[in-house]
């Protein structure tokens, strides 16, 4: 089952969070490298690790030791259609406002004259 | 960056400079047959609208998607009106989760819509609070896409590519 966009969103709503996914972005990556860049232990970015697991935006991998966390399009996918329909409401709000803006505005100058 | 639980949290903020007056930019907000024409989505126009465009006034609509079935009715009231300058109104849908569309985080948000004009152009703003807990995962969205949460406007469009590749 695909995760709730809650999950996610709730997932992405960290900053850690984020950077982890960022550094994601560049390829898999183990507990240890991901921990190096922040003030962080390991434990620590485990427990983050496990909230954007749980969301579906990561999957761990089974390698002994390492168990290399890599980053699942999916999620990010219903992750990116979700903000794109805010953002195109509001697009699409703005384009129609300014459109009968326009015309009104043309309409008042003729009245006036 | 984003910190936990401020005030800040439950709002969003949109805004676009165009080449009109404020003062029409109001009068599209202020009259049904106007705002038919635009408080829609493109693909969902909004088919019923009633307006009672005056401080503590109601406002009702109800938008068509294209499978040409009208949809839940949603709503609110006036709280402020300053000519040419400001709105703030309530919306929410009537229905507890938004009727048959079964929102999980349907609540209410208040809008305030402001016009600022500088030489012919006017900036108009919103900003939506957005009143419940539920409804803060979509502020949290809204951040992401105003580039306030760093990184995620880059991590939106890689999500993008990876969604077409994955």
């Amino acid at each position: 089952m695909e995760p709730a966009i809650d999950q996610i969103l709730a997932a992405v709503a960290n900053p850690t969070r984020r950077a982890i996914l960022d550094r994601l972005i560049a390829g898999e990556a183990t507990v240890g490298d991901l921990a190096a860049p922040f003030a962080l232990s390991q434990p620590t970015i485990s427990a983050h690790l496990k909230i954007l697991e749980a969301a579906g935006l990561v999957t761990r991998g089974q390698r002994a030791n390492q168990r290399p966390v890599r980053l699942q399009p999916a999620a990010l996918g219903e992750l990116e259609r979700w903000i794109g329909q805010y953002r195109r409401l509001w697009n699409d709000r703005f384009d129609q406002i300014e459109d009968i803006a326009r015309e009104l505005e043309r309409k008042d100058q003729h009245d006036d004259s | 960056m984003m910190t936990p639980e401020s005030a800040q949290d439950h709002t969003a903020t949109v805004s676009r400079v165009m080449n009109v007056p404020a003062r029409i930019l109001f009068l599209a907000h202020s009259q049904p047959e106007h705002l038919k024409r635009w408080y829609g989505p493109r693909s969902y126009p909004v088919t019923f609208c009633e307006v009672d465009f005056r401080v503590g006034g109601k406002w009702r609509m109800a938008m068509t998607g294209p499978e040409g079935l009208q949809g839940p009715f949603f709503g609110g009231t006036y709280h402020e009106i300053v000519p040419d300058a400001r709105i703030v109104y309530d919306n929410g849908f009537e229905e507890p989760h938004g009727g048959a569309l079964n929102l999980k985080n349907a609540g209410r948000m208040m809008i305030t819509a402001t016009f600022a004009e500088t030489a012919g152009a006017t900036t108009m703003t919103v900003t939506t609070r957005f009143s419940t807990a539920a409804m803060k995962a979509e502020y949290l969205a809204v951040g992401m896409m105003e580039g306030l949460a760093e990184g995620l406007d880059q991590l939106s469009d890689v999500a993008a590519e990876l969604a077409r590749r994955g």
